[in-house]
């Protein structure tokens, strides 16, 4: 799945650990998402587009 | 937070390596294979890597912020490995030296199989009370691919034992075996990670 999570935090100017911190999970947990590793929960995605204000099809889309 | 991340990831890294470490030597003195001096030369590589574990939980425990499951897995777990090696010389050296002593076969034989089964839990807790589920989602790929490597020397090793080629071996080498694999999944992980994360924001 891709997404737009680091385009969305450098416009926001938050480092992976900010928006970490913001979600209550790990670092690593942000780096493994952005870069496609790793496919959030759904609850997860819904707490993402919760922090950004965003659809979560906005973040997210099928490859 | 990004050093406390690095610290807990090597942390867990060491205490899996220890452990296995710990687990693979006391079996190899068990069976004959070592000697009590080799052993004792040995015991350096566990203890160092416990050391560095302990030092990393008194450090990790003054941050409010880290999760309280690997901190509790990372404790019970080294905790349970201790009192493994230590249930595990005692069994051997009753077994072999106290006159008497093999009438309780069956509570020498407990002796290690109650902190082994405790490790066993300790994981399952871990993995149930983990509330970061990309965390949760290595350790649990780490823990598969002890599995596989258990599976995978198990048949190995049983048919080769069936046609006579290799000598019996003893089926608690499966915890040991599944450590193993364990700790080499979490390095693997860890360094993909860490490879992938070098340059990241």
């Amino acid at each position: 799945m891709k997404n737009r999570l680091k385009v969305l935090r450098a416009e926001r100017d938050w480092s992976q650990q900010d928006l970490a911190d913001q979600l209550g999970v790990s670092r690593q947990s942000v780096n493994a998402i952005e870069k496609g590793r790793y496919d959030p929960s759904l609850p997860l995605a819904f707490k993402i587009a919760e922090v950004f204000d965003l659809a979560i099809e906005s973040i997210f889309e099928k490859d | 937070m990004n050093d406390i991340n690095q610290l807990k990831r090597r942390a867990g890294i060491a205490g899996g390596i220890g452990g296995a470490a710990s687990g693979l030597l006391a079996g190899l003195w068990a069976s004959g294979m070592i000697s009590t001096p080799i052993l004792g030369g040995l015991l350096i590589v566990p203890l160092v890597l416990f050391f560095f574990v302990g030092r990393s939980i008194i450090l990790l425990r003054k941050d409010e912020a880290i999760a309280n499951a690997v901190w509790r897995y990372n404790r019970d777990f080294l905790a349970s490995t201790l009192i493994y090696v230590a249930a595990l010389s005692a069994a051997v050296f009753l077994w072999n030296n106290v006159e008497g002593a093999r009438q309780f076969a069956w509570a020498l034989a407990l002796l290690p199989i109650a902190p082994t089964f405790a490790m066993i839990y300790f994981m399952g807790r871990y993995l149930n009370e983990e509330r970061d589920e990309f965390l949760r989602h290595r350790a649990a790929m780490s823990s598969l691919i002890g599995l596989g490597l258990v599976l995978l020397l198990g048949t190995f090793w049983g048919f080769m034992e069936t046609f006579g080629v290799v000598p019996n071996i003893w089926a608690w080498w499966v915890v040991p075996a599944w450590a193993i694999g364990l700790g080499l999944g979490q390095a693997w992980f860890g360094l993909r990670d860490n490879r992938e994360e070098s340059g990241a924001a």
